[in-house]
């Protein structure tokens, strides 16, 4: 039953894709950018489906298991709060891109500074960043099979078999077909995990009388902190705060910004990118918390498997399957458009600026290409995953966003010079792995995030900056 | 005009986020409530309900090309 479910999906998506690729598909504009022609429907759920992955199905109820409640409000909230980037960020990319007809992020930095170095190093962070959070996709591809097979397909044939059929499909459609597969695989999505929650939740005896369970089992899951006292003031402060700066710099999600067919459609997106993790943020997170009353001792890379576990243990063969699949859409939708974002950025950023005369089959050639060799540099480092998701995710997050403030100040705050903004680059990414690695004592953040203070010391060089020529004019 | 619309939506804002710090105000009881969920949670969707409006206000009223 459950091979028949996944082949079935399998087909269905992979037609979906071969009609993408009927249509026009063979000029950068359409192959990577959809024409630039998305309305608010299919632009909210293409920019919800890259959101919404292993991160969230595995990650969240993991974290959930892990931290209790107070998880859900951290995501919740503070993706909510990220749409205020859609309007400081998005509106100027989306009307800079449909001018000049960029397709990449560091084509519009380069536009706007004149400065090649600039540009390269902002693609080459955005590029190197993106590959562990690319990863988690495939390494969640690895559980799930691993989980719904019964171990008969393990973790990394798992892993392998999704990046192989991710690849044949975004070859094929480009961003076409990427758009039409996260549309329906966006709704399917939500709809299997409200219904995983109500049949866990029924097979514990319905949901209130598994949280007092729970509750009495592990309190702290109920705490306003979470476990452990995982949110102290600071760090709560620092988690809400930091999507906004986060969630444009991800690639897939800076150039989803080019395709909104007009402004209009970008802020109903907005707002609706804003409202849905309310609704389904709590979803994976209740079924983590739930997870205590069945595999009570969880610890490390386990606690990312209780989605799968729970699934498995209180639910029948094929509703089981039936919502694996839809976890496995969901890692597809994400890592189908980091594939097809960085594959753009190579090609646009690095090849062309070197081969001006290519003309626009032979960039969606190369494009196709890097598509593989990402997908393999993605299975190479799910081969050996960290402890956790959540940890894999965070350092790709902070590394991504340590590139808002220079975004910012170029888009929004009268322009930048390009040496500041590369110090700004790379003295906030300096903290960043500084305190990842321990080479830069953590109590530096003064309990705050350290990429808040990775964030702060980027933002401050660009005021200096900006500061310094104010005065220079006066003067 | 412009500059005093936009520290209206920026204090705005800044006060919604404001009202998610809710550490600074209220010390929440540890008690269950609708289907077991803690009750501190009914605050922040109160407070995401509360973003939401304000953004869609921000949307109609401020956010321009």
């Amino acid at each position: 039953m459950i091979y028949f479910i996944l082949i079935a999906y399998i087909l269905i998506v992979f037609i979906g894709s071969l009609r993408g690729s009927s249509e026009e598909a063979a000029t950068p504009e359409s192959y990577f950018l959809a024409n630039r022609n998305l309305g608010t429907l299919s632009l909210f759920f293409t920019i919800l489906a890259t959101n919404f992955s292993a991160f969230y199905f595995l990650g969240f109820a993991g974290a959930g298991y892990r931290i209790g409640y107070a998880h859900y409000v951290m995501m919740s909230l503070g993706t909510a709060f990220a749409a205020i980037s859609f309007y400081l960020i998005g509106t100027k990319v989306w009307s800079e891109g449909l001018q000049h007809g960029f397709i990449t992020p560091a084509e519009l930095i380069y536009h706007k500074t004149g400065s090649p170095s600039l540009r390269w190093v902002f693609a080459g962070i955005m590029i190197l960043f993106t590959f562990p959070y690319l990863a988690l996709q495939i390494i969640g591809a690895g559980y799930i099979l691993e989980n719904l097979t019964g171990g008969t397909i393990p973790y990394l044939l798992g892993a392998s078999l999704l990046t192989l059929f991710t690849i044949a499909y975004v070859w094929i459609g480009g961003m076409q077909s990427v758009a039409k597969t996260d549309l329906k695989q966006g709704l399917l999505m939500i709809a299997l995990m409200f219904a995983a929650v109500i049949v866990i939740a029924n097979g514990l005896g319905g949901l209130e009388e598994a949280h007092l369970q729970v509750q009495q089992l592990k309190p702290e899951l109920f705490s306003r902190t979470g476990s452990n006292n995982a949110f102290p003031p600071a760090r709560w402060f620092s988690l809400l705060i930091f999507w906004i700066f986060c969630i444009p710099m991800f690639p897939q999600i800076f150039t989803r910004f080019y395709i909104a067919k007009n402004l209009s459609d970008l802020k109903k997106s907005a707002w609706l990118y804003a409202m849905i993790p309310l609704f389904i943020a709590i979803l994976p997170v209740i079924i983590g918390v739930l997870g205590h009353l069945t595999f009570p001792d969880l610890t490390g890379k386990e606690t990312d498997q209780i989605l799968p576990k729970m699934l498995s243990a209180h639910s029948p063969e094929w509703f089981s399957g039936l919502v694996m699949t839809g976890a496995l859409a969901a890692f597809m939708s994400t890592l189908d458009s980091q594939l097809l974002a960085l594959s753009t950025m190579v090609t646009r950023d690095f090849v062309l600026p070197f081969k001006k005369d290519m003309d626009l089959k032979k960039q969606v050639s190369i494009g196709r290409l890097w598509v593989v060799i990402f997908a393999l540099v993605g299975l190479a480092i799910a081969a050996y995953p960290f402890d956790t998701i959540d940890d894999m995710g965070r350092l790709a997050f902070g590394g991504l966003a340590i590139l808002f403030p220079v975004t910012l100040f170029i888009l929004r705050g009268g322009g930048v010079d390009h040496r500041w903004a590369l110090a700004s680059i790379f003295f906030g990414e300096f903290i960043l792995i500084g305190t990842h690695y321990g080479w830069i004592p953590r109590s530096a953040s003064l309990g705050f995030d350290t990429t808040i203070l990775a964030l702060a010391v980027s933002f401050s060089i660009l005021l200096i900056c900006k500061l310094l020529s104010t005065a220079q004019k006066i003067i | 005009m412009q500059t005093k619309a936009t520290i209206f939506w920026m204090i705005l804002f800044a006060l919604v986020i404001g009202l998610s710090q809710d550490y600074l105000f209220v010390e929440w009881a540890s008690d269950l409530v609708y289907l077991g969920f803690p009750s501190w949670l009914g605050w922040f969707v109160l407070v995401h309900i509360l973003f939401l409006i304000v953004l869609y206000f921000f949307s109609k009223k401020y956010w321009r090309e």
